[in-house]
């Protein structure tokens, strides 16, 4: 920006802005103080309207009260107005006309504010006399200037009436005869058009000003000054008349009904449910500040104008000089060091060309020594640049031997690799070769040892024997007339441990030293003998009697005895060497320790015995069978309760024990459990005798090495089917009686209600009717029963409602309980506000359940807490949920007044109440509503309490909701 | 002050289906409102407006479950309700009844004790308020006879005097005609019968109290928004069915206004008086062979949670 404009633009801004500053301020101030005056005339003249129509209101029912008591007009109308008279009546035309005449001609003419005036008779609010003709006959029973009219002096709202075709307030007042009975309401229909004037009556203050009423549901009840046929047709929502529709008083600026900014001041009238706003439009009041406004406008702008020029002026003398010195200064840059800047003013800037000029001068000298200069250094360069150039040769020479040395040194290595790796394959080969060697002179040495040692360390214990004594006892016994020996033997193991004392032992190996745990051969030698307990001494015997009987060879379990002396079993494998067959002489004996064997064959064995007594004990039965169906094993029961032999069944297929369809079911489960392991059916067994009996069968796949086989068990299901049958049967006979029960609970509560319902229809019709011609006690015992009426209504609406739980419940969904409170807090939201209840509420789970019977719950409840609060007290109730892993619980807290524990159970029985129904309403049957929801949702419902200590309603829901 | 309160959840809108009493035209101008100023869509109800028509069962539609809301009159209600179908009202749209009767200016036919001796025609549906307007006047059948003529040809030309018909129909449109008839209300006569009357069955009522309140809020805001604004609405029942002719809707519009809002008691508020009346007409009449409780006939309960406008 040039410097001419910098410096205008900062003379102006310091000119214009303090005096925008204090123009503003002084029209802000302006505006503030007219404003204020404005709103206070405003109120002022809303005041002073409001009074006015008071006045025109209550002048109006001054007159219209004064005419009612006039005793001439009562009795007027107390004749006119009786039953028996008829309006052809020469005397009733004659009143008639005395009574327009000389009293409502003379008010509607004298006293104003009303077009027209009206009797209504009180028995049906027919208009009997009325100055307008046109309304006589007409019947005004349910208005209410009748209605009110009755009782007290009334005003009523301004309404539209369509009979009518236009808008109408009546005023209306009581006729009564001397003994202050009712007979007539004398009506005036007020002239509106003198409301409208004292609205529309201007204070001449401002050109816009409009004052207009509205009634409480935004309507005009006059015309506004800018508006035609608003009244009751057009409705407004201006600012000024929503504030004041809260019944307020005050004033604003604001968009009015044109949509013209308005000031405005708003007044509510109470009393007729009307506001009474008075506006002025804004420009039009800011009329005086706007002429303040436009005087500083002029002045900034004249303002504006001179200090324009004089900073122009001033600046030009500023800047000319200043230009010179760029433009010497621009010579001088560009090179041209002899150009001199010329100014003739001494100040400043006169001392700045002088500096320029002299800098010019030192500049130029200077220049001259950088010349110089340059061509020095041109000169050291080159020379740089040769030495750096001879350098770089003498490296590249250097870096070229370098490269070759290199390349000698891996070649050397290379070699040097190879050789060695020679060396290694001759020195694998010498050692190989050393190896083979040495091998083959152990081996020869090896087997000479092991020749020598393979009888001694024979692995199995050997024994050499000489019977021949043994048979030289057995034939001394034949001989001696002992004939049988099996005899002799069976009698007395004495006689065969004599025997086996003759039995010499010529050599024993180490292993059987070893099995007899003998410290060496001798040993074992001398204490033979030892080896035989009483058992091996039976079987020795028979031994002895195979021998004697001619075989050459016996083999059989025996049980010796260790020279530690304990037992083991042994296979005994005795052989008489051949050649001595009849001397025995020589004897080879094999002994193999099969103790661990034997132990473990009797565990076998034990195993078995076990698992039959278990299966015997089965009390169903119990059956194995291999996949082509063949049984394997079963229980006793088995073939008991199938009459077949043992025989039988090994020869039977599973399908032939059952018939007909039974057949197919079980060829299918076999198949199943063959397949996937296992299943189960129920199916009758039919036994041999074709007995059928109801079974449970249960099958399981085992695998085993061969093949799967079947293991299943069955039981009689002949008592279950029983009970089952019977269970089913109760549990109809229960759903009937209570689909009965519920069902007469409806159709009672239902049809109850009808009779009811006539009782108080009739009532109300009777005292609508006939109200006038009841006494007071008449009026009383009518209350009376419509009271009783009501409250049976309630007791059978309770009932039906309570019987609908089940009934009329829907189906279970998934619910946001979160939603459920929200909404039980909307149907509650009048007793909350009421009792200033607070309720705090953790976030909710979602659940399974009937939605709209959960509200009602949370309702009851919530409302019964709500209902039983302590008088005083502020009820603070809390809902909280605890999560039980299978259900929610669910609690209600209240810090009201409780209750004793005994009646914990009691207060959920319908129609059971703790209190009087004039202590707390209500007919006692929220709880046993709740109940049947709780219980509807398969949970539980209880409640804690103290009296006075509040009370913790809790109830639980299943999370899979099952029940319904 | 309270802790729990309603979680704002985005949830899809509430279907309802409104039975109207006759075919799309300006007398409904309200529920086209509500729909067009989205006040059902605030409320996240989405409603489905059934057209009526000469053959339509209205109290059916709505008891079957064609409908949830209905638009009747209300004697049809108290008759329904006598014979033990459970249906509520629970807003009255026209709380004075268009239907009137009306003369030609310069018969001097003026109040209903005109009617002697003269030819009256009277629509069969109508018969009971004209029997009941009689009644109350004292007036015998044999004093007077009465015509079915289905046009107002004769009316015109004078062989028939009197007729029924409806304030924002016929009269409107001989008003257009610059014909000013002579109109007689039966309201004069304490014949007060309230004309479009919103219902529903008392299980809907009872299943969705929030659904209705809400459902009511949204209607009378549109009507409210319609008589505020009579010619726009009076427009809307085009969008319904544009064979209307539109000058005609707008006039029905800015006729109904009063019939709708006459500056006493809030949108579609009902008085018990007045429907007791209306019950002991028909109880007189013998439309209604046996009286019912008022209380079961009505309710105020949805009226009362809207603003009170």
């Amino acid at each position: 920006m040039k410097l001419v404009t910098k410096l205008t633009l900062i003379f102006l801004l310091l000119t214009i802005v303090p005096l925008a500053v204090v123009g503003f301020l002084a029209y802000d101030n302006g505006r503030r103080t007219i404003e204020e005056n404005v709103f206070n005339h405003l109120s002022s003249i809303n005041i002073h309207k409001e009074d006015e129509f008071e006045l025109w209101i209550e002048t109006n029912q001054r007159s219209l009260r004064e005419l009612s008591r006039r005793p001439l007009v009562r009795d007027y109308t107390a004749f006119m107005s009786s039953e028996n008279v008829s309006n052809q009546d020469e005397e009733y035309q004659t009143l008639y006309a005395k009574l327009i005449e000389e009293h409502f001609g003379p008010t509607l003419e004298e006293e104003g504010g009303f077009l027209d005036l009206s009797i209504l008779r009180a028995v049906d609010g027919m208009i009997i006399i009325s100055t307008d003709t046109a309304l006589e006959g007409k019947y005004r029973e349910s208005a209410s200037f009748f209605l009110e009219g009755k009782q007290a002096s009334y005003v009523d709202e301004i309404n539209y009436s369509i009979t009518e075709g236009e808008l109408v307030l009546h005023i209306s007042t009581p006729i009564l005869d001397d003994s202050g009975e009712l007979i007539a309401v004398l009506a005036g229909h007020a002239d509106l058009a003198e409301m409208s004037d004292i609205m529309t009556k201007r204070s001449e203050l401002n050109d816009s000003e409009d004052s207009y009423l509205v009634n409480k549901f935004n309507f005009f009840v006059t015309e506004p000054r800018f508006g035609h046929d608003f009244a009751l047709k057009k409705a407004t929502h201006t600012e000024g008349v929503d504030a004041c529709l809260l019944g307020d008083d005050g004033e604003g600026i604001y968009l009015d009904y044109r949509g013209e900014v308005v000031l405005g001041a708003y007044h509510w009238l109470p009393d007729h449910d009307l506001c009474l706003l008075t506006e002025v439009d804004q420009t039009d009041a800011f009329q005086p500040i706007h002429k303040l406004r436009n005087t500083i406008a002029v002045i900034a702008f004249i303002s504006g104008v001179v200090v324009t020029a004089l900073s122009v002026f001033y600046a030009r003398s500023i800047t000319r000089p200043v230009d010179r010195l760029i433009a010497g200064v621009d010579e001088i840059g560009s090179g041209n060091l002899e150009h001199r800047i010329h100014i003739e003013v001494s100040d400043e800037l006169g001392l700045l060309a002088e500096s320029f000029n002299q800098m010019t001068v030192n500049l130029a000298e200077s220049q001259q020594e950088n010349i110089q200069l340059v061509a020095e250094l041109k000169a050291g360069s080159v020379e740089l640049e040769r030495r750096v150039e001879e350098r770089t040769k003498d490296l590249k020479a250097a870096q070229l031997a370098t490269l070759s040395m290199m390349e000698d040194a891996e070649k050397s290595r290379q070699i040097a690799e190879a050789v060695s790796e020679e060396l290694r394959a001759a020195q694998i080969a010498t050692m190989n070769m050393m190896m083979d060697v040495e091998d083959a002179r152990t081996q020869a040495e090896l087997n000479e040892v092991r020749f020598r040692s393979l009888f001694e360390e024979s692995p199995i214990a050997l024994l050499e024997e000489d019977f021949s004594a043994v048979r030289q006892r057995l034939t001394d016994l034949t001989r001696n007339g002992t004939v049988d020996l099996k005899t002799y033997f069976a009698g007395d193991n004495q006689a065969i441990r004599e025997c086996s004392q003759l039995i010499k032992v010529i050599s024993i190996n180490q292993a059987s030293v070893k099995l007899f745990k003998a410290h060496n051969q001798k040993q074992l030698l001398e204490k033979f003998g030892d080896i035989f307990v009483d058992q091996s001494l039976e079987i020795l015997g028979r031994e002895l009697l195979t021998f004697w009987n001619g075989e050459m060879n016996f083999e059989e379990e025996f049980i010796h005895q260790t020279m530690a002396g304990e037992q083991i079993w042994t296979i005994v494998k005795v052989s008489i060497a051949p050649g001595y067959e009849n001397s025995w002489e020589k004897v080879f004996v094999s002994i193999v320790d099969i103790s661990e064997q034997k132990k473990i064959r009797e565990a076998v064995l034990r195993e078995k015995d076990f698992s039959d007594r278990i299966i015997n004990s089965i009390p169903g039965v119990f059956y194995m069978f291999d996949d082509e169906g063949k049984f394997l094993r079963w229980n006793k029961n088995f073939s008991q309760v199938l009459e077949y032999s043992d025989e039988e069944i090994a020869q039977m297929h599973p399908i032939d024990l059952f018939e007909g369809e039974g057949k197919a079911i079980i060829a299918e489960r076999i198949q199943q459990v063959f397949v996937s392991g296992q299943s189960d059916a129920e199916a009758e067994f039919v036994s041999k005798s074709g007995v059928a009996t109801p079974y449970y069968f249960t099958g399981f796949r085992m695998d085993t090495e061969e093949k799967p086989i079947l293991i299943g068990t069955g039981i009689d299901i002949t008592e279950r089917q029983r009970w089952e049958n019977q269970l089913s049967e109760k549990a109809d006979e229960l759903a009937r009686s209570n689909e009965e029960l519920e069902r007469f609970a409806y159709v009672a509560s239902h049809d109850l209600q009808e009779p009811l319902r006539m009782v108080a229809s009739y009532l109300q019709l009777l005292e609508r009717r006939y109200a006038d011609h009841l006494d007071q006690d008449a009026r009383e015992f009518i209350a009376f029963a419509v009271d009783g009426a009501t409250r049976m209504k309630r007791l059978i609406n309770d009932l039906l409602e309570y019987s609908r739980v089940g009934t009329r419940g829907q189906e279970f969904d998934s619910t946001n309980l979160n939603l459920v409170l929200g909404r039980v807090h909307v149907n509650l939201q009048a007793a909350l506000e009421e009792s200033g209840a607070l309720i705090s509420k953790p976030e909710m789970p979602t659940v399974l359940a009937d939605e709209s019977q959960l509200v009602q719950l949370f309702q009851n409840l919530l409302a019964n807490a709500i209902k039983f609060s302590k008088e005083g007290d502020i009820p603070r109730i809390t809902v909280s949920v605890q999560d039980l892993g299978h259900e929610w619980q669910f609690a209600v807290k209240d810090n009201g007044i409780g209750f004793d524990q005994q009646y914990a159970e009691r207060i959920f029985v319908i129609f059971q109440r703790l209190h009087s129904k004039e202590e707390y309403a209500g007919t006692g049957i929220g709880l046993a509503v709740s109940k049947r929801i709780v219980e509807r949702h398969g949970g539980d419902i209880w409640a804690e309490s103290e009296p006075g200590e509040g009370a913790t309603f809790y109830f639980t829901m299943p999370k899979d909701a099952a029940a319904q | 002050m309270v802790a729990c309160g309603v979680t704002s959840v985005e949830q899809q809108p509430d279907q309802v289906t409104v039975q109207l009493k006759w075919r799309h035209q300006a007398q409904f101008a309200g529920f086209y409102a509500a729909v067009q100023q989205n006040y059902y869509a605030d409320e996240n109800i989405e409603v489905k407006l059934l057209p009526g028509g000469p053959t339509a069962t209205l109290i059916d539609s709505v008891v079957e479950g064609g409908a949830d809301f209905g638009v009747t009159s209300a004697d049809d209600l108290l008759g329904a309700r006598t014979e033990g179908i459970p249906v509520k009202a629970i807003a009255t749209i026209y709380r004075r009844n268009p239907l009137v009767y009306f003369s030609l200016p310069d018969s001097g036919i003026s109040r209903p004790q005109d009617f002697v001796n003269t030819t009256i025609r009277v629509g069969a549906n109508q018969q009971v308020i004209f029997d009941a307007l009689m009644a109350q006047v004292g007036i015998s059948p044999d004093q007077y006879t009465i015509s079915r003529d289905p046009g107002l040809d004769a009316f015109y030309t004078g062989d028939i005097q009197v007729s029924n018909g409806y304030l924002i129909n016929e009269v409107l449109a001989a008003k257009s005609q610059e014909i000013d008839l002579n109109v007689i209300f039966p309201d004069d006569y304490g014949i007060h019968f309230y004309s479009d009357t919103i219902f529903a069955t008392d299980e809907f009522l009872a299943s969705s109290p929030d659904l209705t309140a809400r459902f009511v809020r949204a209607t009378i805001k549109g009507w409210r928004w319609a008589i505020e604004n009579p010619v726009e609405a009076g427009k809307l029942a085009l969008i319904y069915n544009s064979d209307l002719e539109v000058n005609l809707q707008v006039g029905m519009m800015e006729a109904s206004v009063p019939l709708i809002h006459t500056g006493e008691d809030q949108l579609g508020w009902m008085r018990r008086d007045i429907w007791l009346g209306m019950q002991e007409i028909l109880l007189e009449q013998g439309v209604l062979e046996s009286a019912v409780d008022i209380d079961q006939v009505f309710t105020l309960e949805f009226l009362e949670q809207t603003d009170g406008k």
